[in-house]
């Protein structure tokens, strides 16, 4: 089966799940026969065609730009869809994938004009997103989006809540939604690793309490609220480091609200690591909060989970979905320091609960989220989609 | 309205809604780097406020700046674009 598959970012252009989404699932695609041709944007430093691990990788540049976000999106979206019409003239897709509203554009124009069937992958909600904030562009985003889910023959979000979400949002008959969670590769979570050494390179001894956050830092992610948990936890356990991997347009912010925490500061923020490095964190880590507000699925958790570091996330939306409370993790409230301290101090006080939740975290990993599995769900939605 | 101002209505910094409009502008190589009239332009923001935005962006490793004799132009780093990106994402 030859795929065309639309995406605004795509390694090294990463900032959310949708990158590394594309990259696992299209992966495992190529590993199961098909032919993958991925469209997305370019990106300094990285050639424009490319072939990544089996997958023919198309980096668009966009000749035309203007200062309005939404002008852009529409504007790159045209020079994507040239794109996929010229691709099309040799490879003859049997299918559009696009994810998100960024490339609904391409995806439904493509799916006209090549007379091919467009499905199309939701990742979050521009509701749930702008968590009920709303200007003009969220108006017109959010029309993209239904416009995308009536105009997809197959509509696939990455948890139930997601689907749920879309269904009510957009008046989309419960019928055409599949529920396919991320996934992740388990090997590449296994590794031996000397905690020294890795904390050593923050500056921690192999004694020390470290508690890990990762994930961009915008509001969605809630690392205010841990921020906020910071004094409560070093109450109780005064060695506690809190170390916070990501990037983003809030972390100045966030790192003032740190230095605000008072007494000797003990909260590193790292910036975006290589990802071997990052496993290694998560693997000398005590513990990995996931404090979001908003959050469709939460790759980050299944990380940790895979890692084998017991996890604490937010009670709401996928989070609900993968982490079954005090068995493969810990739910918190949403938005509540008081809670994320609590659950913290739970695992860090009790050894033999830490070590139940990670192996059992790890387990339910290795047998639902692994990309060969959802990589198998996809192809069964593209066949109900060309049928 | 232009970007600028509309995101002048959410609490974001000036420094982050010029890197937004310049990556949205495509400002994103080396070749395409634009002056402080340009970027003052395209933008919205007076003069004054696009240099001192950029000396926080050029500090942060967000924007890059291009020397020349007879102009200084500025473009979005690698690391740039992905803040942006975070932004919208």
């Amino acid at each position: 089966m030859s795929i065309c598959m639309v995406s605004w970012e795509f390694p090294p252009r990463s900032v959310g799940g949708i990158a590394s989404h594309c990259l696992g699932l299209s992966r495992s695609l190529v590993a199961q026969g098909c032919e993958v041709h991925l469209v997305t944007l370019d990106f300094p430093d990285v050639p424009a065609e490319e072939n990544v691990e089996g997958i023919r990788v198309h980096r668009v540049s966009v000749d035309i730009g203007h200062p309005s976000f939404l002008l852009w999106v529409l504007a790159f979206n045209h020079f994507m869809e040239k794109k996929v019409a010229d691709l099309n003239t040799s490879s003859r897709f049997e299918l559009i994938h696009c994810h998100d509203w960024l490339t609904v554009p391409t995806g439904i124009t493509s799916k006209h004009f090549l007379a091919k069937p467009l499905v199309a992958t939701f990742h979050s909600t521009e509701r749930g997103r702008s968590q009920g904030a709303s200007d003009p562009d969220g108006f017109a985003v959010n029309g993209i989006e239904r416009w995308g889910a009536h105009e997809a023959e197959r509509l696939i979000t990455v948890s139930h809540s997601m689907a749920d979400q879309v269904c009510e949002e957009y008046a989309v008959p419960r019928g055409k939604v599949r529920v396919i969670p991320n996934g992740v590769d388990p090997s590449q979570y296994e590794m031996t690793v000397d905690r020294a050494r890795v904390r050593g390179r923050y500056g921690l001894s192999e004694h020390e309490r470290l508690v890990l956050f990762v994930g961009r830092m915008v509001p969605a992610k809630g690392v205010g609220y841990l921020i906020n948990a910071v004094p409560a936890i070093r109450r109780r356990y005064p060695d506690a480091w809190f170390v916070m991997v990501g990037d983003g347009w809030q972390r100045k912010q966030l790192e003032e609200q740190a230095l605000s925490t008072g007494g000797d500061v003990r909260i590193i923020f790292t910036g975006l690591l290589p990802t071997r490095e990052l496993i290694e964190l998560m693997h000398a880590a005590d513990v990995l909060t996931v404090p979001s507000i908003y959050e469709p699925f939460g790759i980050v958790a299944i990380e940790g989970m895979a890692c084998g570091v017991p996890v604490v996330a937010s009670n709401v939306d996928g989070l609900s979905e993968i982490i079954q409370h005090m068995e493969t993790g810990l739910h918190v409230s949403p938005r509540s320091p008081e809670s994320i301290a609590s659950a913290v101090d739970q695992i860090l006080s009790d050894q033999s609960l830490a070590k139940e939740i990670a192996y059992n975290a790890r387990q339910s990993i290795l047998s639902r989220y692994n990309w060969e599995s959802v990589a198998k769900q996809t192809l069964s939605v593209y066949g109900e989609a060309i049928r | 309205m232009s970007t600028a101002e509309m995101l002048g209505r959410m609490p974001v910094s000036d420094p982050l809604a010029l890197l937004c409009v310049m990556q949205n502008l495509g400002i994103i190589r080396r070749d395409l780097a634009s002056t402080v009239e340009i970027l003052s332009s395209r933008s919205g923001f007076s003069l004054d406020r696009v240099r001192s935005a950029l000396t926080s962006l050029v500090a942060d490793g967000s924007v890059a700046e291009v020397v020349t004799d007879r102009w200084t132009g500025y473009y979005v780093t690698a690391r740039g674009i992905l803040t942006a990106m975070s932004f919208f994402s």
